[in-house]
Order: structure tokens, then sequence, then C-alpha cells
């Protein structure tokens, strides 16, 4: 006998959501990380949310997970991101109060009755293939009949900043070296990726005068059905741009980047790039946009978003100066890069366990994501399917047509990543669909799959649901001047709000109102998604001929080496995810389709 | 076709002239080590662009470029080997090549290899197509293409990392989108013209109705689009456009009923395609003693059905064009030629390039990613009239 049926290795953004996920399938669960004080730390920015992250806050939250509600109870400031840009792209973004979150989270732990043990994990026991439980430092054994690793950037994680370099995981944390050096022991195959954070200054060495206030928007949003109350905006934050003087600094100062100097091997992402980065790439532009977020409400310490860099402190100093505003500014903490280990593509699968192994899962940025929200969504999956496994029931997997976190680990299974992967609503081929409002409509009976879902929730959702029914019956059959609102619906300039004025809904009445905006905003889009599901079929027309047959791809002699590594190693279920590969072109998809016939013929005779 | 798929071809691909260069292109499997076997090289040194000895040392100053399978036109291994443009030079590159086992290209055959390859799509072709018969007007559908995929990329910047980085703003959003619709409709009317429209041949006795039903189709109930040349003997057509679809209306009056010369019949027959429909009238529902009758797409009307007191024979549909009897099932008859044509294809891109401004206007930046998402998944759908793609690719000459 185990002494519990779930163990997560970390208490950071994946780790909380699978410890709790675990917890309420019913698992005895324990959740081990260094520090209780730093549970669900938010390492970089103080935010949850943004573009397509927004959107997976709430998807998290009708999946049943802890994210959404403390994202609210945390908000200092709110902001719908892309308002001008139609509803299915709006990013809901709340600045947080990082202690505030990380509260929320630990008190959320405690309610699941997740036993939290502080220490540092230095071996997984047991054979990979079964493993049994975690050593940790002082040689402490915890046995577990399952374990899901949520490591974040701890992994043999290196710090850089100019030229120095040092162990840790962040800034302040150890590095997780021996659990890193048991991952490779056991023969997983791992890469080294890489992220930076910005400097922090103190509040007060800031001239607020010479800074714009950026604009907050009151509408009265919540990323979790169950927050009794919306966002209020409690903070203030503030704008500023980089001026020639700024690029000038960096562009001369690169040779003492540890990213441009070649120390740091890990590959950084695309997206979110430091400020070296925006220079070397853009050095015509000037006036990069630079937000100042507080740490937390009434904090001494602002973040510097958009200057994420890891050049030595006394450069650091010199950029910051040169911002407006900025001349007397007094850095609290300097930005910096962490180098650090992470799984290669291929070696989990869609469920999250790693495929060399019966009951090992991971989750978060080891799988190669970065962000919190992607890292807590993946770690309520890991989380949900370790409890599924011990409890024997049938693994699941969510679909990439109903969800955000369906698209991130479908790409991270079958594209694979070289490079921290972050979610964009582009991603997505049903993005008109995958709105943040009916978010937990798309992801209903996937929760009841995953079996997340208290009674209470359940009950919650039947009830929106039946509001959500009678709303669409009413727009569908009332007819204004000989035409049917749901005709109206469709019209570019009709809104949510003028339909509630056609059936007498009471505006004020925010979840009521929640629930007719997605009726209209389902009705202005069925044709377009109606299309899309189409299209999507057509591009798989290879469906779902399965390839469990073919164990090694080295004896199909007519594609070629590159797609026939690939297929190896990413070990596709099916000829739509083979095709989904971007080693596999087409011709190899037509020398596989031949393959498979042949074989199937020969079998015949 | 389908079992030569990739045998070795050659052809001259410039005109027959006195010219600065000439180039004879050859292309398939193999193309690399026949023309280095020419060229005394061993084998795989053959890459890029080579002074071309050996065999052809006698011929003329030769150069031979060579492109790798997966990256040349056909999307074969493919040489190019270019001379003078002296009369006779090319022809003896051509027969030395045909002595190393290369067969002359057919019309167009190049072009079709590029297309079953995925080099070309669908669009790519017919647009050459029209250009290769001269018509330059407009722009071509990879510029459409292009196009669009440059609106993508905005429109994405602007949804993604227009808060954070100010890529894109809306103002060139429209303006791209403005640029596209205008390049659409260039493209569909190239592609209207470029396009063989289903026919509907109206055939049958001497007095059968057949004058006063093409009249009626042509000049009331139809939309008269333009008049081309007759293409039967004697006969009219018409462009026409029932429901929506461009046809053509042929009236066969000069084949004379029901003595059909046989010389003029095989003809008409070997030209009828799958995609074309044939409308019999006879007041008295004989069937043609000739192999018209055996034809699936055959439509046959019992006419004058207003002033006809015989007896109507299973098979037949009672019509009048006076009465109107029988006209629906006629049109529907019509109307339900082949699918998919080209043309119909490009009027919805041209739609829906419409619906995309519509969005972007009311600020709908994602639902105009989306429509321009369907254009560009309508624009390259590779099941898209096959037929058309042949019938432009037999316009083409030998070595295109
Ligand atoms: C310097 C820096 C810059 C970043 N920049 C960005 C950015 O620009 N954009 C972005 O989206 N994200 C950024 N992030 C990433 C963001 O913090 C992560 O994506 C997110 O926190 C990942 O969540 P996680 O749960 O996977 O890991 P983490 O939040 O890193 O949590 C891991 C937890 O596991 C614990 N742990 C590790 N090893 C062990 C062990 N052996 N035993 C016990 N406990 C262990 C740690 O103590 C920690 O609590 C940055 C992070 C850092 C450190």
């Amino acid at each position: 006998m185990s002494e519990y049926q779930v163990l997560v290795v970390g208490g950071g953004h994946a780790g909380v959501e699978a410890a709790f996920a675990a917890s309420s399938l019913g698992c005895k669960t324990v959740l081990i990380t260094p520090s209780i004080s730093k549970i669900a730390f938010m390492s970089c920015n103080p935010a949850i949310g943004g573009i397509a992250k927004g959107t997976l806050v709430r998807e998290i939250d009708g999946l049943g997970g802890a994210a959404a509600e403390s994202a609210d109870r945390s908000a200092l400031q709110f902001r719908m991101l892309n308002m001008k840009k139609g509803p299915a792209v709006w990013g809901p973004r709340a600045q947080s109060d990082v202690n505030e979150y990380s509260k929320a989270q630990s008190q959320k732990l405690k309610e699941a009755r997740v036993h939290v043990i502080e220490g540092l994990v230095t071996r997984i026991s047991g054979p990979t293939d079964r493993v049994s439980g975690v050593t940790l430092t002082d040689g402490t054994n915890i046995s577990s009949d399952a374990v899901v690793l949520a490591a974040g950037t701890f992994l043999k994680g290196i710090l850089h900043r100019g030229t120095k370099s040092w162990p840790g995981g962040r800034r302040g944390d150890v590095s997780a070296t021996a659990l890193e050096q048991d991952i490779r022991d056991r023969l997983f195959h791992v890469k080294r990726f890489k992220t930076g954070t910005s400097p922090r200054i103190l509040r007060n060495s800031i001239d607020k005068t010479a800074l714009s206030q950026q604009e907050s928007h009151d509408l009265k949003f919540r990323f979790s059905w169950a927050s009794k109350e919306m966002i209020r905006n409690r903070e203030e934050c503030w704008l500023t741009r980089t001026t020639e003087k700024t690029e000038s600094i960096v562009k001369q100062s690169l040779g003492h980047s540890p990213l441009y100097s070649g120390r740091i091997n890990g590959t950084g992402p695309r997206y979110c790039p430091s400020f070296e980065d925006k220079v070397t790439k853009f050095p015509d532009r000037t006036g990069h946009p630079i937000h100042l977020e507080p740490m937390g409400l009434s904090s001494r310490v602002m973040y510097l978003n958009g200057l994420s860099t890891s050049l030595p402190e006394e450069i650091q100093d010199r950029i910051v100066r040169s911002l407006p505003g900025f001349q007397n500014a007094v850095i609290s903490a300097y930005g910096y890069s962490v180098e650090y280990t992470c799984f290669e593509t291929g070696e989990f699968d869609e469920t999250l366990k790693l495929r060399a192994s019966d009951n090992l899962f991971v989750s978060g940025q080891i799988l190669g994501t970065s962000g919190y929200e992607e890292a807590a969504a993946t770690g309520l999956l890991a989380g949900a399917n370790a409890a599924r496994k011990v409890l024997g029931r049938k693994m699941v997997v969510p679909d990439r047509m109903n969800s955000y976190l369906g698209v991130m680990v479908n790409d991270l299974v079958m594209r694979g990543t070289d490079e921290p992967y972050r979610l964009f609503s582009s991603r997505s081929e049903n993005r008109l669909n995958l709105r943040q409002d009916n978010a937990d409509r798309r992801v209903y009976s996937f929760a009841l799959d995953l079996g997340t879902l208290s009674k209470g929730q359940i009950a919650d959702y039947e009830n929106r649901d039946r509001l959500y029914e009678s709303y669409k019956k009413t727009v569908e059959n009332k007819r204004i001047k000989g035409k049917s609102l749901s005709d109206i619906c469709k019209r570019p300039e009709v809104s949510h709000v003028d339909i509630a004025q056609k059936i007498d809904l009471d505006a004020g009445d925010l979840t009521k109102m929640g629930i007719l905006e997605t009726v209209v905003l389902d009705l202005k889009y069925s044709g377009y998604v109606k299309r899309a599901e189409k299209r999507y079929t057509v591009r798989k027309r290879y469906g779902n001929v399965s390839l469990r047959d073919i164990e090694n791809y080295s004896t199909v002699k007519t594609i070629t080496i590159e797609a026939r590594e690939a297929l190896n190693t990413r070990k596709p279920r099916t000829l739509s995810e083979a095709e989904s590969i971007p080693a596999v072109r087409q011709a190899d998809m037509d020398a596989l389709v031949l393959y498979l016939m042949n074989r199937s013929v020969s079998r015949e005779t | 076709m389908m079992d030569q798929q990739n045998d070795l071809i050659a052809a001259i691909a410039t005109p027959e002239a006195v010219s600065a260069i000439s180039v004879v292109r050859l292309s398939g499997r193999g193309a690399s080590a026949t023309v280095e076997k020419l060229m005394n090289l061993e084998q795989g040194k053959l890459t890029g662009r080579r002074r071309a000895v050996g065999d052809f040392a006698g011929i003329d100053y030769l150069v031979a470029i060579s492109w790798p399978f997966g990256n040349s036109y056909t999307g074969e291994e493919m040489i190019d080997i270019m001379c003078h443009g002296s009369p006779g030079t090319p022809g003896r590159i051509l027969s030395k090549l045909e002595e190393s086992g290369a067969r002359i290209a057919l019309p167009g055959e190049f072009t079709r290899r590029a297309w079953i390859n995925g080099k070309l799509t669908s669009l790519d072709v017919l647009t050459l197509s029209s250009e290769y018969q001269g018509d330059n007007r407009g722009d071509s559908h990879r510029d459409l293409s292009k196009e669009l995929l440059e609106l993508t990329s905005e429109l994405e910047g602007l949804i993604e990392f227009s808060e954070d980085h100010e890529v894109s703003n809306e103002n060139q959003i429209q303006v791209l989108l403005k640029d596209v619709h205008v390049k659409a409709e260039a493209l569909l009317n190239k592609v209207r013209r470029a396009e063989v429209l289903p026919r509907v041949f109206i055939m049958g006795p001497v007095n059968a109705g057949k004058s006063t039903l093409f009249n009626k189709l042509y000049g009331q109930e139809t939309v008269v689009v333009s008049s081309i040349p007759g293409t039967t003997r004697d006969g009219i057509s018409r462009q026409i456009s029932i429901a929506g679809r461009q046809i053509e209306i042929s009236d066969s009056a000069g084949f004379g009923g029901e003595v059909l010369d046989g010389k003029a019949l095989t003809l008409l027959l070997s030209s009828i395609r799958s995609g074309d429909r044939i409308v019999w009238m006879d007041p008295c529902c004989e069937k043609p003693a000739n192999e018209i009758s055996d034809l699936h797409q055959v439509l046959f009307l019992k006419s004058q059905a207003d002033n006809n007191t015989n007896t109507t024979n299973s098979g037949w549909l009672p019509f009048s064009s006076v009465s109107g009897e029988g006209m629906a099932e006629l049109f529907q008859f019509i109307s339900a030629t082949e699918k998919g044509s080209s043309s119909w294809r490009i009027e919805r891109i041209v739609e829906l390039i419409q619906q995309a401004i519509t969005a972007a206007k009311y600020s709908d930046i994602a639902l105009s990613a989306e429509i321009v998402g369907e254009i560009l998944f309508e624009a390259d759908q590779s099941d898209m009239s096959t037929d058309a793609v042949e019938r432009a690719l037999e316009r083409f000459c030998v070595g295109k």
C-alpha cells in the first residue's frame, strides 16, 4: 500500500492544478514543493489572462480547476484585450496581486484537502515503467501510486545576468539538479529552453507625471462563474516608451548579453522576446511600449512589462534611466534569464503520461510550454488523468476543435515545439467557436469525462444550460416586423445588448446577460463554425485510419528518412495525425497509404 | 496517363525561331542521370548550372540548368538545356535526349505534372491557360494567393500582437481587403474566359420546336451573357446564365432532324463531354434511331404538348414553350449540369471577400480572418473541377 494515490512534484501553476484535480476525483493527494509561501508564485509578470490565455483560464473554470476563482479574487485591474477585434478573440486579462494569488491557490488546496509537504525531490523511486514514489533531499521516501512532475523552470535551472551565471530555478530559489540527473539517467530525451524576465522598480522612485496612465475596463467581468464578486479596478498601471537612447545603450551592450555572447544554449520564445531580441530584430524601431504594473495592492515594487533583459546590472540601470520618468529610478531586482531542462516532444502522449511509464505524468513548463495559464491547464489534465489511472478508469484526451486545452495538448504531442510554446488564438482551426464567453459550454462534456466537477458545479452548469436553451428558443421563435430575431442577431451591428431589450431581459443581471451573449454569438457564427468543422474534416481526409500496427517505420523504405525518424519518435495513432507532423510530406503520406494498402492485401491472400 | 506519370519527357520549350536563346526541357525520373551521361559527368555531379560538354559538345555552346526533385517547375527532377536559338539546334538536342530514352512530351504535359505534383493549383493552371491564350488582363491566381497570405499575416498580427507591439492597424487591413477584392474580381473574369462551359444541345426532328425553345431560353427567362460563334455545324450557340450557372446552349438546327449525316453525328458525339446535356424534342415521342438514345444525359421532351393529341410514351416529358408546361423540369435538368465549375468557385470567393470587408468594418477582425481562411481553402481546393483543368491543359502547347 502506498501512502498516497497521487503525488505531485512542484507547487507552481501546473502542480497546484494537478493536485487539486486529482483530489477532486477523490484521490489521496500530496504536493511536494520547497516553499509553501511560494505556491503558485508568479515568477514573471503579475497578471493572469490575455489573448487565448484568458479564454484558457475560463476553460479551466469549466473543467473544475482552481485558477479562475483565484485570479478573480486577487485581481487589481482588468482589461479586455482586443476589444475592437471581435468577440472571438477578446482576451480577458487581470493584473494580479502576486501574494494574494498565491494565498488564494493555497486556500484552494486546503479546501481540497491536498496534503502539502515542504521539500525538494531528488529522485523518482522505482523502475521507470512503474514508478513508486519519490525521495527528498533529506532521504525521506514517499510512496505513491502515480507521480505528476511539475518542476517548472527548475530542472537544472541556470540563471544568467551579464557575464554571471549561477544555479537556480528562479531568483531566490534553488535549482532541481539531482532530479534532472535522475530524469537523464532514466534515458528520457530532454532539451534546454530559456526564458527571461524584466527588472522590478521601486514605485516611489518613478516620476509618474511623465507617464501616461493605462486605461482599465470596467466590464463587470469575472473569470469564474463561481466568483460572487466581479473584478474591480483597485490599482493603476502606466505606460511609457523606450527612447532612442534606450535602444542605443542596448545595441552597444549586446556583447555583454548572455543571449548574444553565446553562453545560453537554450532556445527562447520568439513571441515573448527579450529587449535584446527586439532591438536586434527591429533595429530601426524606436518607442517600444513598456507597461508599468504593480506587483500587488499598494506594493512598493512595480514590474516593467516589455523590458525583459539579462544584461549586466550597471547596463540595466542605464537602460531603465533612459526611459521618460525614470531618471531617478531604483531597481529593486534586476532582470535575468533562466535556462532549464524540459522533455522532448514525443516523450509524452496526449493524456500527458510519459510514454515510457505506466504512472508517471508531466505538466507545465517541462512539457515545453510557457505561461501560467498554459501550465495550469496542462496541470489539471495531467492530475486528473493520473487520478483516473490510479482509480482504474480510462484516461481521456481533450479535442482540439472544442478547447484551447485540446489545441495545446495536440500541438505539443503531434507537432512538437522547438521554442517555449505559448497559446495564440490563431493556433486553433475553430477560433470563432473557442471564445471566452462559451468556455464552460465547450468543455462541459469533457469535464464530465474527466470527472473533476463537483455535484454543485454540475447543478450550476445545468441551470445555466437551461437558461441558454430557453433564450435560444425565444430568439429563434420571436419575430419583429416579420423578421425572426435569430436573423436580426446575424447582422454585424447587432449585439446581445440590443437583443436583451427586444426580449425584455434585465441588463443588470450579469449572469443572464452573459448567457444571452453566448446565444447571440453562437447564432452569429454558426454558419462559419459549421464550415470550419467541415474544412477540418476535409483536411483530415485520412481520418482515423489506425497506424497502431506499424511498430517501426524504418521498415517502410518508401518514405524519406526524415519522415521515418519523425514517425518513430511521435508514434501517431492515425494517418491524420501523421499528416500533421511537419517532417511528413505529402509524398510520404501517399507512400504510407500505399504501404498500408499493400499490407492489407498481402494479409488477405 | 497514370502509369507513365514520371517517365522521362522532353520538349523544346521556346518557339521555333531565330532568337538569342532557346530552351529544351527535360523532366522525370532519371533526368539528371541521362544528361550526366551525355555530358560524361559522374553521377550526381550535375547540380545547379553547368556548361554542357561531352556528347553535346558538337552541337552548340550549351548550358544545362538542373533542378532537384521537389524544387522544379514540375516538381520532378528537371533540366533545362539552353542553346542559341538558331533553327535546328534545339532539335538536335532533343534527338540526343530521345536517343537516350526520353519521350517527346505531349502538349501541356510539363504543366500537368506540376499540377499533379502540387506545384500549381487548379486555379493556377486555369489562369496560365488564359494567359497563354494571350489574355493578360487582370491578375493571376498566384497574385491573389500571395495577397491573401499577406492579408492573413496582417490580420493575425493585428489580433495577436497589436496590444503589445503595435504591428498592424485597422486602416492597413481595410486597404489590403479592398485590394484583394479588386484582384479577385479580375481573377473571376479571367477564369470565366478560360473556362469551357458545360453545354446543352437542343436536338430533334425539323419543326419539333427547337428554335422556339432556344429563343425562349435565350430571350426571356435567362440572362444573355455573350454570344459565341457556332460550335456545331450551322448551329448557333449562346452563353446564358441559369440559376447563377454559366451554360452554353446550342441549337443544332443544322443537323436537320432525323437524318443526321453520319459524319456530323460522329463529330458531335465525340465532342460531348460528361458535363454536357442533350434535350431531344419530338412531338411524336419517337426516339432517335442513333446512339443518342443510349446516352444517359438526355432529356426527352414531348414538345408542343399544348396542342398535341399523341399519347405520351414513358420516359418522355410533356412540354410546351407556349404554355410553360414542363419548363420547370427542363430548367432543373439544365442547371444540374456539372457542379464545381471554377468560375462558380471564384464567384464564391468574391462574395466572401465582400463579407470579410463588412466584418472588418464592424470591428470583427476575427471574423474577417476566418473568412479569409475560408477563401484560401476555397482557392486551393484540390478537388476543384479536375475536368476544367484537364480541358485547360489541352490548350497548352508542347513544351509548356
Ligand atoms: C525568469 C523567468 C522568466 C519568465 N518569463 C516568462 C515570460 O516571459 N512569459 C511567460 O509566459 N512565462 C514566463 N515565465 C514562465 C512562467 O513563470 C512559467 O511558465 C510558469 O510559472 C510555469 O508554471 P509551472 O507550474 O510549470 O512551473 P513553476 O511556476 O516554475 O513552478 C515550479 C514549481 O516546482 C517546484 N519544484 C521544482 N523542482 C522541484 C523539486 N525537485 N521538488 C519539489 N519542488 C520542485 C518549484 O519550487 C516551483 O514551485 C518565466 C519564468 C521565469 C522564472
